[in-house]
C-alpha cells in the first residue's frame, strides 16, 4: 500500500464535484477509497496479531542455496546461523564450482555441510537441500541474509501449533542509511511487516512467505516437491517466486502460514536504480503471476487474501486510468477545473502555491496516518514522506503494470538461465547469465565436480542428469503469454471508454 | 540493535508493533494530531472558494426560507381576503336592504308629491276665486312652479322666482324649527294658515345643516338662515370674539393671506350646492348695531372686536365671493339686514351711516330690517308701524331698490300695545308705498334680556295674548293683504 499516492486533497475536491450531480465516476476517487478501505481492513485485522510464544522441540535443518557471495559476507552469514545451533546446515552451491564458498563452509564443519550442483537455479538447490536435510523443520535461507540474535529460536515457535506449516521472519535492509534506495527498500519492507504480513498471519494465510528466511515442515516440502518442480501456469514454468510457490503449496496442503514478528533478519538491497528496477520487476511479475495462478483456490479458501492480491493488480490499472483521464481532459479542455475556485480567490501565483501546498500537506498527512507504525519507529521519516510517496507511486506503479503484461514472458522463457534471471539473489550473476542467454553445462563435468573429494554431500545423479537434459531448449513464442496483454488492454479500453464518455 | 528493540517490544505492554510502550503512547498522540490535521485540511478544502456544494446548499436553504415566509405572507393575505369577502357580503346584503328601503321611500315620496300637487291645484283655484277683490293685479302664482323637475324628491322654485314672489312671505322663528315643527305648526294652526318661511339661526362653528333646508322645502317653505360669524353658543351680549374678528375673516387678500374661515366657508357653499335647494342667508345681521362682534364701531367711534371701518363690507364680499366661486349663489338669497335705527347711537342712526355697511347691489338680493316693539318705550313712540320702521325703510330705499324683507320683527306685550302695533303693521303693508316689502318673519319666542340695564322678559310670540293673536289673524285676512293663506 505504500504505492498509493492518494491525494486526499484531490479526492475531496472530486467527491465534492461528484455530489454536484456530475455523471463522471472518478477513478481517482474510487482509487483513493480503495486504498483507505484496504488500509482500514489491514489495521483492523492486524490489531489482533500477537507474536507466537509457544515452544517447539523438534529438530531444524537450515538449507542455504548459494551461487556466489563475497567471502566475508558469507562467512558472517554462516557464523550467525551456527551460533543459533540448528541441527544441521546444508550449503547448496549451484552453478559454477566455487572453492571459496566450499572452504568457508568447511570452516564450520561438521555442523555445516556443503553440496554442489552444476544446475543453476534456486528451485533445484532447494530441492537438493530438502532431500538431504533430516530435521523436522527445513529452514530455507538466502545466502545474503543476516540473522540476528534469536532469529531461529523465535522462528520455530509457531510450529508448536501443529496446524502451522510455514513461518517467515520479519525482514529489514542492512544499514538502510547507506542511500535513499536502501532507505526506501527498508521502509517498504517494514511497512509490509507492520501491516500486510501480520494481517494475513492472523488469518493463518500469509500469501507469500519471503524467501530470505522461511521455515517449512520438511514433511510438507517432501510431499509438494514434485509439484514445486514441475507445475506450469499460463504455459510457463516460472523459476522465480519459488518462495511464493512453496507458500501456495503449503496452504493448499491445508496448513497455516504465519508471520513471526520477533524473528528478525537483515538483507541487502540494490544500490543502483537499474538493479532496483529489475528486482522490483521480477517481484511484480512473479507476484501477479502467482496471484492469477492461485486465484481460484484463494477465492474459495482465502477470500481476504484474494482481495489483497487482486487489489495489488487492479490499483495500478486504476491509477493509470486516472492519469490518462487527466491527460485526456487537459488535452481536450473538457475537464472541470477543481482548483478554479481557489485560483480565482487567491490569484494565480499564490493560488498555485496554495493548491500545491494543500496537495502536499493532505497527501503527507494521509500517508503519515497510513504509515503510522513505521513512523512510530522512525519518526524522522515523516519528513521523507513526500519523496516516499512520489517514488512509491511514480516508480512502482509502472513497474507493476509492466510486470503484469510481461507475466507470461518469464524473461528468457524456456531457458534455465533465463528462468534464473527471474530469481532474486545475486544480481551480478544474473546479469552475466542474462548476457550469455544460455549456459551450457556439461553433464560429465557436473558429475565430475559433484564427485570430487571434499564434497560432503552429493546430489543424486538422476536429478542432475534430468535437469540438465531438459535445460537446453530454444526460445519460442508462448501463445498463452498473450493473455495478460489481452486482459490489460481490455482494462485500458474500458477506462478509456469511461474517460471519453463521462468526462 | 533492532533485535533488542524487538525483544523489548515483546515484553512490554506496548502494541506488538511498537518498539516500546512509551513510543506506543507517543504514536497515539501523533495519530490524533495527524487525524486532526488531516480533518482540518479537508475542511479547508471542502469549504474552499468556488464550492458549488455549499453554494447550492445555501441557495436551497434561502429558497426554503423564502418559500416559508411567502407561505406565511400568503396565509395572512388569504385570511385578510376571507375577512374582506365576508365584509363585502355583509355590505351587499345591507345594500340590498337599503335599496329596498329606498324604493319604499321613493314610492312614499311620489305619493306625497301627488298630494302636494293636488293641494297646490286647490290653492291655485282658491287664489283664482278672489283676484277681483285684490287691489294688486299681480296674479297669484304657484310659488314652486319653478324649473325643478318633478321627479326630484324635494322640489323648490328657482331663486329668481323666490326673490320676486307673487305674494308676500310670512315667516316664523320658533323653537327648533325647521328641525322640529311642533311649535311652528301649533302657531300656524292658531293663525289658520301655514307660513311660507322658516327662520333659524346658525353659527360659524357649525357645519352646514342640509336637513334644515330639505325639511323646510319638504313643506314648501323657504328656509332663511341667520348666519352669525361667531359660535352659536355665544351669549347674546358678547361682543368681543377674538377668533371671529372681521379682519380675521377677511384675511389680507393683497398680501395673499387667506381668511381664517375660507375653508369653512368654501365647504359650506359646496354643501349648499350639493344639497341643491335654495335658501335665504341673513349674514351677520344688525351690523349697524353695537352689540355683535361684526359691528365696526361703537357710538364713540371706537373699534369693536378689532374691526376696522369698512371691514364689514369686505367681509360680506369675501364670503359672497367664495360662494360665487363654489357656484352657491344660484341657490342663496343674500339678505343684508340692519337693525331699525330708532334706538341706535346718534352716530349710527345718522343718515348715510348705512351706506358704509352696504356691500352693493351686486352682493345683495334682499335688504331687510330687524324691528321690535321693545320696551322701554321712548316718549315719542306711538306704537305704530310708521314709528318703528319708516325712518329705517327710508334709509334702505335711499340706498337701494332691492326688495325689502322684514327679516326679524316682533312686539312685546309689555305696555299692552302689541295688538295695535300688529294691526298697524298689516295696515302699512297693504299700502302701495310698501309694495317693495316682500314679506316678514316673526320672532315667535319669549326671551329674557337686559334691555337698557333692566332684566325683562318679552313675550314676542304671535299668540302671546288672544287679542294679539286676533290682530294677527285679522291682519292676514285683510282683503288688501297679499299674504297667500292656506287652509289649516
Amino acid at each position: 500500500m505504500t504505492m498509493s499516492g492518494a491525494f486526499v486533497f484531490i479526492f475531496l475536491l472530486q467527491v465534492r464535484h461528484m455530489i454536484d450531480g456530475h455523471p463522471e465516476i472518478y477513478m481517482f476517487a474510487v482509487y483513493s477509497a480503495l486504498i483507505w478501505l484496504l488500509w482500514v481492513l489491514k489495521v483492523v485485522i492486524s490489531s489482533r496479531y500477537r507474536p507466537f510464544t509457544g515452544t517447539f522441540e523438534g529438530t531444524t535443518s537450515v538449507v542455504v542455496p548459494v551461487l556466489d557471495e563475497p567471502e566475508d559476507l558469507f562467512r558472517s552469514v554462516l557464523a550467525r546461523m551456527v551460533e543459533q545451533k540448528p541441527s544441521e546446515i546444508i550449503v547448496v552451491i549451484n552453478g559454477a564450482q566455487n572453492p571459496t564458498l566450499e572452504r568457508i563452509s568447511e570452516e564450520f564443519s561438521p555442523l555445516v555441510r556443503w553440496v554442489h550442483t552444476p544446475i543453476p537455479g534456486k528451485r533445484n538447490a532447494v530441492m537438493i537441500g530438502t532431500e538431504l536435510s533430516t530435521g523436522d523443520i527445513t529452514v530455507l535461507v538466502d545466502s545474503d541474509t543476516v540473522w540476528t540474535d534469536n532469529t531461529l529460536s523465535e522462528l520455530v515457535r509457531p510450529f508448536a501449533d501443529p496446524q502451522v506449516g510455514g513461518v517467515t521472519t520479519r525482514q529489514r535492509i542492512l544499514e538502510p542509511e547507506r542511500s535513499w534506495i536502501t532507505r526506501w527498500a527498508d521502509w517498504l519492507e517494514n511497512s509490509r511487516a507492520l501491516y500486510s504480513m501480520p494481517a494475513q498471519s492472523v488469518m493463518g494465510q500469509v500469501g507469500c512467505l519471503p524467501g530470505r528466511t522461511i521455515a517449512f515442515r520438511r514433511s510438507i516440502m517432501t510431499r509438494v516437491m514434485d509439484r514445486f518442480m514441475t507445475q506450469r501456469f499460463m504455459g510457463v514454468f516460472m523459476e522465480v517466486s519459488d518462495d511464493r510457490t512453496l507458500t501456495n503449496l503449503t496452504l493448499q496442503e491445508g496448513f497455516r502460514t504465519v508471520y513471526q514478528h520477533t524473528s528478525l533478519v537483515y538483507t541487502d538491497a540494490p544500490l543502483e536504480v537499474k538493479k532496483l528496477f529489475k528486482q522490483q520487476l521480477r517481484w511484480a511479475r512473479g507476484s501477479q503471476y502467482n496471484t492469477l495462478r492461485m486465484l481460484p483456490w484463494m477465492l474459495g479458501h482465502a477470500p481476504v487474501l484474494a482481495l489483497f492480491f487482486i487489489m495489488d493488480i487492479i490499483l495500478p490499472f486504476l491509477l493509470a486510468g486516472v492519469i490518462a483521464g487527466w491527460v485526456y481532459r487537459a488535452a481536450t479542455g473538457q475537464g472541470y477545473n477543481f482548483y478554479e475556485g481557489i485560483l480565482s480567490e487567491y490569484g494565480v501565483q499564490s493560488g498555485v502555491l496554495l493548491v500545491l501546498g494543500l496537495m502536499v500537506i493532505s497527501s503527507v498527512l494521509s500517508m503519515a496516518i497510513r504509515q503510522l507504525r513505521h513512523l512510530s519507529e522512525k519518526p524522522t521519516d515523516f519528513f521523507r514522506l513526500p519523496v516516499f510517496i512520489v517514488v512509491s507511486t511514480a516508480f512502482l506503479m509502472p513497474i507493476r503494470l509492466l510486470g503484469f503484461f510481461r507475466m507470461g514472458h518469464a524473461s528468457g522463457w524456456g531457458t534455465r538461465a533465463g528462468a534464473y534471471a527471474g530469481g532474486k539473489s545475486n544480481d551480478r550473476i544474473v546479469d552475466q547469465l542474462g548476457e550469455s542467454q544460455e549456459v551450457e553445462i556439461e553433464p560429465e563435468a557436473a558429475m565430475n565436480h559433484s564427485t570430487r573429494p571434499g564434497a560432503l554431500l552429493e546430489a543424486t545423479r538422476r536429478r542432475s542428469m534430468n535437469v540438465a537434459t531438459v535445460a537446453p531448449q530454444r526460445r519460442q513464442l508462448n501463445p498463452k503469454a498473450a493473455w495478460p496483454y489481452v486482459i490489460g488492454f481490455s482494462i485500458f479500453a474500458l477506462e478509456a471508454f469511461f474517460i471519453v464518455n463521462f468526462s | 540493535m533492532s533485535t533488542s528493540r524487538s525483544l523489548k517490544a515483546r515484553r512490554g505492554p506496548a502494541a506488538w508493533w511498537a518498539v516500546s510502550s512509551t513510543r506506543s503512547r507517543w504514536t497515539g498522540v501523533g495519530a490524533a494530531t495527524l487525524v486532526l490535521a488531516l480533518g482540518a485540511t479537508s475542511v479547508f478544502v471542502w469549504t474552499s472558494p468556488g464550492n458549488t456544494v455549499t453554494e447550492a446548499l445555501g441557495t436551497a436553504a434561502r429558497s426554503v426560507i423564502e418559500a416559508e415566509s411567502l407561505a406565511e405572507e400568503r396565509a395572512a393575505w388569504e385570511k385578510e381576503k376571507r375577512t374582506l369577502q365576508s365584509e363585502i357580503r355583509v355590505l351587499e346584503s345591507s345594500m340590498v336592504l337599503s335599496k329596498a328601503n329606498l324604493k319604499e321611500t321613493n314610492a312614499k315620496t311620489a305619493a306625497l308629491q301627488q298630494a302636494l300637487w293636488s293641494t297646490q291645484g286647490a290653492l291655485t283655484a282658491l287664489k283664482a276665486s278672489k283676484p277681483a277683490s285684490t287691489p294688486k293685479s299681480a296674479p297669484p302664482a304657484a310659488v314652486q312652479a319653478g324649473g325643478a323637475p318633478a321627479e326630484d324628491v324635494i322640489t323648490a322654485p328657482s331663486k329668481a322666482e323666490l326673490v320676486n314672489p307673487a305674494s308676500s312671505y310670512l315667516g316664523l322663528y320658533t323653537e327648533q324649527a325647521p328641525f322640529n315643527w311642533a311649535t311652528y305648526d301649533a302657531t300656524a294652526s292658531r293663525l289658520g294658515t301655514t307660513p311660507s318661511v322658516v327662520g333659524y339661526f346658525g353659527g360659524w362653528d357649525e357645519a352646514f345643516r342640509a336637513n334644515a333646508v330639505t325639511r323646510a322645502w319638504e313643506r314648501d317653505t323657504l328656509p332663511i338662515l341667520t348666519w352669525e360669524s361667531r359660535p352659536i353658543g355665544s351669549a347674546n351680549d358678547q361682543i368681543i370674539e377674538p377668533d371671529y374678528t372681521l379682519p380675521a375673516i377677511i384675511g389680507d387678500p393683497e398680501a395673499g393671506v387667506p381668511g381664517s374661515y375660507d375653508d369653512y366657508l368654501r365647504q359650506y357653499a359646496r354643501d349648499i350646492v350639493s344639497t341643491g335647494l335654495p335658501m335665504g342667508i341673513r349674514l351677520n345681521h344688525e351690523m349697524n348695531g353695537v352689540w355683535y362682534p361684526w359691528a365696526e364701531t361703537d357710538g364713540q367711534g371706537n373699534s369693536l372686536n378689532s374691526n376696522r371701518v369698512g371691514d364689514y363690507v369686505k367681509m360680506w364680499k369675501h364670503v359672497h365671493d367664495i360662494f360665487a366661486e363654489e357656484g352657491a349663489n344660484d341657490l342663496v338669497i343674500w339678505i343684508w339686514s340692519p337693525n331699525i335705527i330708532n334706538n341706535l347711537p346718534a352716530t349710527h342712526k345718522a343718515a348715510g351711516f348705512l351706506n358704509g355697511l352696504y356691500p352693493g347691489d351686486d352682493y345683495v338680493d334682499w335688504v331687510g330690517l330687524s324691528g321690535y316693539l321693545r320696551p322701554a318705550y321712548k316718549p315719542e313712540n306711538d306704537f305704530s308701524f310708521a314709528y318703528s320702521f319708516d325712518a329705517s325703510l327710508a334709509e334702505l330705499r335711499r340706498i337701494t331698490a332691492k326688495p325689502i324683507f322684514l327679516a326679524e320683527i316682533g312686539a312685546s306685550e309689555i305696555g299692552g300695545h302689541k295688538a295695535a302695533w300688529v294691526t298697524s303693521l298689516f295696515e302699512a303693508l297693504a299700502k302701495p308705498e310698501n309694495d317693495d316689502i316682500v314679506g316678514l318673519s316673526w320672532f315667535n319666542m319669549a326671551i329674557t334680556t337686559y334691555v337698557e340695564g333692566e332684566r325683562a322678559t318679552n313675550d314676542w310670540r304671535i299668540d302671546s295674548r288672544p287679542d294679539s293673536l286676533a290682530a294677527f289673524v285679522d291682519g292676514l285676512a285683510r282683503p288688501d293683504s297679499d299674504f297667500a293663506l292656506t287652509a289649516r
